[in-house]
């Protein structure tokens, strides 16, 4: 088939940005034709993207150069495609399901909520723009919009709890990008181009561990020890590492949990923090190059962090009572997880790395969106208080029990699969840390265990004496929330049974052949 | 088209006679001469920066024909020009943009000096840029000095005063010392113009009697010059001269005086002593380490603040340290990313005096932040300026403090370890701390203020409400609304702003490579 023009990419961002500001400027008469508007623009989106994906145009869209290694481009490569699959697959579910939470979030003291519709459909832009980056500019670009873009979606309540989150964040995310820039500068001094090519775009020269310079940028006498760059690898693994809460730095998720329950399922369990991963993944595979950082220090130090945050996530999922913070310090470990992958340096590594990118964002975002539903029908925020939960809300808690089955990665769903990956990666790598990693994962799979069937225990069998009149009068939510939960229920099962299709292609992506 | 070589004269007589005549006409001819002025000096550089350009070398032009040594001269290239045009339009905007302010913050009376003093620092700016001979270059550092005391005073209240005198006794010691710098290198050398300087002291032998003194003298130079541009330690005088003055004066303080010295320093640094000398003596890497000094300190000093002017005005300090960082890179790329940056912190610093002074007129003139609540929504205008030049500061990209980022970094990544790495990490810790003060400033301004009211009773009480704010009877009275139709100068001014900001943003390329020209032609 022909190639499709290169102006797709430019229609794929700016749909969902444009129709974002829309909602501020079209006075609506009705709450419901905002939100059929939203759906319709956000599954436009969706379709056009999907289009995108599976008739992808040859070579890149180059927007604007800024000087000659500095441009905006687009293009989508096999990685690219999985994240942007991955959310143009979640959004429209989020938008449906935010149409009724929305309803219970806003009161007189929050912002309106067109605010949140728009800046949630620009969001998407955003995100978009991320996975399509032909180049490590660009993505830092759109990185950096998506920090400003999501501020209004925390910020939302305006309570000083959100407000102090927002900081948080803000400075977390900019900070971070700051270090994240550094590693820019040198791969534009030190690579070829800043241009995403799997294996990397330096010129190594592993005999001498010299790093050399191409002609055109600088002359032979700037030829870099490789150590330096190794170090300057941890700048930009730590830098972009802010927004996947990569411990010390992931007191801002947590935080964040003050946001509307959209915005932390598909943003801080998806968009956002699964944007620091794909960096780190552009970054270690497609601008340093494994070959230059693999069995160094480079790879040790952010190794040994990982494994310590997937301890430490759990750890503190279980110790946490507030039922949405317990979910973002599970993202915090499950992120981790994807870092491990990444950091393990080799294809299958990779491959546990993408497909739990994939599988966690489901996984996370059914039971973000069952906590979220449990707010809106009961208002309430704790675990100890769903005792019996279970029985009025039932097709709520089977979508949350399956999710936390599936996190913890039980054999016939999803999670399985992606946990299967990672270890076989690491044993395969021969890695000394990377065997400790694997015990890691067993350990955060009890804790897993222990942390998300605490609920489900307490909502299907309260304890003795428990006064089951007192949760009677809850019910269901009504279809808007209940149509994600099925298809997300649908979609774990699936790739848990038939994983094959799905790690071919991972397989191919990770050996760049797709 | 050799009438355009009298141009850089002309503008620099232009102002001064303006000021002579402004003393003595009443307050609106003086304001439509200031005016005037500025529109004819940015005409004027724009001519003589289109002929340098297409010349391709810098001109000597002897004032009133009486050689050297005797007479003076006035030397410009693309730089000189390009920058002289680039002040005027600085200057202008500044102007324009607190020129609704200018009835509360100066006495009826006293406009008239106003005007008087802007058209003299106008012309000590433009001396500074083009002059070739360094007793000139003393001279009109003074006038700057007394011109901008008088800036800082002519708004009568205690502080300014306070503030006036503190910049005058600091300014002066700086200039006490430039004046001794170039007397000793008068000694050594027996010349005052730049040129022959450079000659003479090619000649003095590496072993000789005079490599010592001529050190000093050249410290002593640059020392007075940090002073005078505030690097820190040097810095206390200018939160409150920045801080209390009037609004226009705070944007062309922080924005034009403070870069005119600079731009001599970059000019002694190229004309006097040959750039090559400089940077192998261990001058530039005092500067380097006083520059990083200052990029953290400066911030940290704002972050503490609780005002929204002198937060800005602290911002400057840590801007100036950014700008010495890249003389003390020591090469030539340093040097332009420095220029460039003090075109872009000058862009956007005056952006933000101008936009602050209209959130602060939606919050019953308060400056402190628990006021400023929701005055984004009261003067949107203003809260977009504010919002472009925090992301500009922090450098978000597209916009110009982006570009001034990436350049340092650019740099900092091809120099020895020794500094290469002290380099990025401060910048990396800079910007964060450049992002915890603007952001909090933004999301304060963007926060609606009667939905704070609920949530405000139980976090922080009583203590921070505005007084004027609760009337006689304790009804909430609610703050002004200023719309874009109220205020048509001061919104344009803002957009104007925020089109130069994108403009250095997104042209940087054509930009960098006229730096690049203009300091080839320079030395």
């Amino acid at each position: 088939m022909v190639g499709l023009s290169n102006l797709w990419y430019l229609a794929l961002i700016l749909l969902p940005i444009i129709g974002g500001i829309g909602v501020f400027l079209i006075p609506f008469k009705k709450r419901s034709l905002m939100c059929i508007y939203v759906e319709v623009i956000t599954v436009l989106t969706s379709l056009l993207s999907f289009f995108i994906l599976f008739n992808r145009p040859e070579g890149q869209y180059k927007l604007v150069t800024f000087v000659e290694k500095f441009s905006i481009a687009f293009a989508f490569d096999g990685m690219g495609t999985i994240f942007a699959g991955l959310i143009s697959f979640l959004w429209p579910l989020a938008s449906l399901y935010a149409f009724e939470y929305m309803k219970h979030e806003v009161s007189e003291h929050s912002c309106k909520e067109t605010t949140f519709f728009g800046f949630y459909t620009m969001t998407f832009g955003v995100t978009l723009g991320i996975a399509s980056a032909a180049n490590l500019l660009t993505m830092y670009i759109f990185y950096e919009m998506l920090t400003l873009v999501t501020v209004p979606l925390i910020i939302f309540s305006l309570s000083r709890e959100a407000t102090l989150a927002t900081r948080t964040y803000l400075y977390y995310s900019l900070g971070g990008a700051a270090f994240g820039f550094v590693a820019l500068i040198f791969l534009s001094n030190f690579g070829v181009n800043l241009d995403f090519s799997l294996g990397g775009v330096l010129n190594f020269d592993a005999v001498s561990d010299i790093v050399k310079v191409p002609s055109t940028t600088l002359d032979a006498s700037h030829d870099l020890p490789a150590n330096v760059l190794r170090l300057i690898y941890l700048f930009g693994f730590f830098g972009f590492g802010v927004k996947t809460a990569v411990w010390p730095l992931s007191s801002w998720l947590p935080k964040a949990g003050v946001a509307p329950t959209p915005v932390t399922a598909l943003l801080h369990a998806v968009a956002v923090v699964k944007s620091g991963a794909f960096a780190i993944l552009r970054i270690t595979y497609f601008s340093f190059g494994t070959d230059v950082l693999k069995g160094t220090f480079a790879q040790f130090v952010p190794m040994a962090i990982v494994i310590f945050t997937i301890v430490y996530g759990c750890s503190q999922a279980v110790r946490e009572r507030h039922f949405k913070r317990r979910l973002a310090y599970s993202t915090v470990s499950n992120l981790s997880y994807i870092l491990f992958g990444a950091l393990i340096m080799s294809p299958i590594g990779m491959i546990g790395a993408l497909s739990h990118m994939l599988f966690h964002g489901v996984m996370k975002i059914c039971s973000f969106f069952c906590a979220g539903a449990v707010i809106t029908r009961t208002g309430k925020e704790y675990v100890y208080e769903l005792d019996g939960l279970g029985k009025t809300m039932p097709k709520t808690f089977a979508a949350f029990t399956i999710s936390s089955f599936a996190l913890m990665g039980v054999p016939g769903l999803c999670g399985f699969i992606s946990k299967f990956n990672l270890a076989r990666g690491a044993v395969e790598s021969g890695n000394v840390l990377a065997y400790i990693g694997v015990g890691a994962l067993l350990v955060s799979a009890l804790l897993t265990a222990i942390y998300m069937l605490q609920v489900v225990i307490r909502a299907y069998f309260p304890e003795k004496g428990f006064n089951v009149a007192s949760v009677e009068r809850y019910s269901d939510p009504g279809w808007q929330m209940l149509v994600p939960f099925g298809i997300f229920i649908i979609t774990m099962v699936y790739f848990g049974l038939f994983s094959d299709g799905i790690v071919e292609l991972l397989n191919k992506v990770a050996m760049g052949l797709f | 088209m050799e009438f355009v070589r009298n141009f850089p004269a002309i503008s620099i007589l232009a102002c001064m006679f303006a000021a002579i005549i402004s003393s003595g006409l009443p307050r609106k001819v003086g304001r439509v001469v200031n005016y005037s002025l500025i529109v004819l000096v940015g005409i004027l550089s724009l001519t003589t920066f289109i002929y340098t350009l297409n010349l391709g070398e810098s001109v000597v032009y002897v004032m009133g024909m009486f050689p050297a040594p005797w007479g003076n001269e006035i030397r410009f290239g693309v730089l000189e020009s390009g920058m002289a045009l680039f002040f005027s339009i600085i200057m202008a905007l500044s102007m324009w943009g607190g020129r609704h302010k200018m009835k509360d913050e100066v006495a009826t009376d006293k406009e008239f000096l106003y005007y008087v003093l802007v058209d003299l620092l106008f012309s000590s700016l433009l001396a500074l840029i083009y002059t070739n001979d360094l007793f000139t270059a003393y001279v009109f550092v003074e006038i700057n000095t007394i011109a901008a005391c008088g800036l800082i005073m002519i708004r009568q209240n205690g502080r300014t005063i306070e503030a006036a005198v503190r910049y005058m006794v600091m300014s002066l010691l700086g200039s006490g010392l430039l004046l001794l710098g170039i007397m000793m290198t008068y000694d050594i050398t027996g010349h005052l113009l730049m040129s022959n300087i450079k000659e003479a002291i090619a000649t003095i032998p590496p072993t000789g009697g005079y490599v010592e003194p001529l050190l000093i003298a050249i410290t002593l130079m640059v020392i007075g010059l940090c002073i005078k541009s505030a690097l820190f330690p040097f810095h206390s005088w200018l939160p409150d001269a920045y801080g209390y003055s009037t609004v226009s004066s705070a944007a062309i303080l922080s924005s034009l005086v403070s870069k005119g010295y600079i731009f001599l320093l970059i000019k002694i640094f190229y004309r006097v002593i040959g750039f090559d000398t400089i940077a192998n003596s261990k001058i530039l890497n005092v500067l380097f380490i006083f520059g990083l000094i200052a990029m953290i300190s400066g911030s940290l000093s704002a972050i503490k603040e609780n005002d929204i002017r002198r937060m800005i005005a602290f911002s400057s300090v840590a801007q100036i340290g950014y700008i010495y960082m890249g003389f003390g890179m020591g090469n030539e790329f340093g040097m332009i990313a420095s220029i460039f940056h003090i075109l872009s912190h000058a862009a956007t610093k005056s952006m933000l005096f101008i936009s602050a002074i209209g959130l602060t007129d939606v919050s019953h003139g308060s400056r402190k932040f628990i006021d400023l609540t929701g005055s984004a929504h009261r003067n949107k205008v203003a809260g977009v300026g504010f919002l472009v030049g925090s992301l500009s500061m922090v450098g978000f990209p597209l916009f110009s403090g982006f570009i001034s980022k990436l350049q340092f970094m650019d740099v900092a990544s091809a120099l020895s370890y020794s500094k290469m790495l002290p380099a990025l990490i401060v910048l990396g810790i800079s910007t964060i701390l450049n992002a915890i003060y603007f952001m909090k400033t933004v999301l304060r301004i963007y926060t609606p203020l009667e939905k704070m009211g609920a949530n405000r009773a139980q976090a922080d009480v009583a203590t921070n409400t505005v007084a004027s704010r609760v009337g006689i009877n304790g009804v909430v009275v609610e703050p002004d609304f200023i719309l874009f139709k109220n205020e048509k100068i001061y919104g344009i001014v803002i957009i104007l702003f925020i089109a130069l900001n994108v403009a250095l943003g997104v042209c940087s390329n054509s930009i960098i490579a006229w730096i690049k020209t203009g300091l080839e032609m320079f030395s």
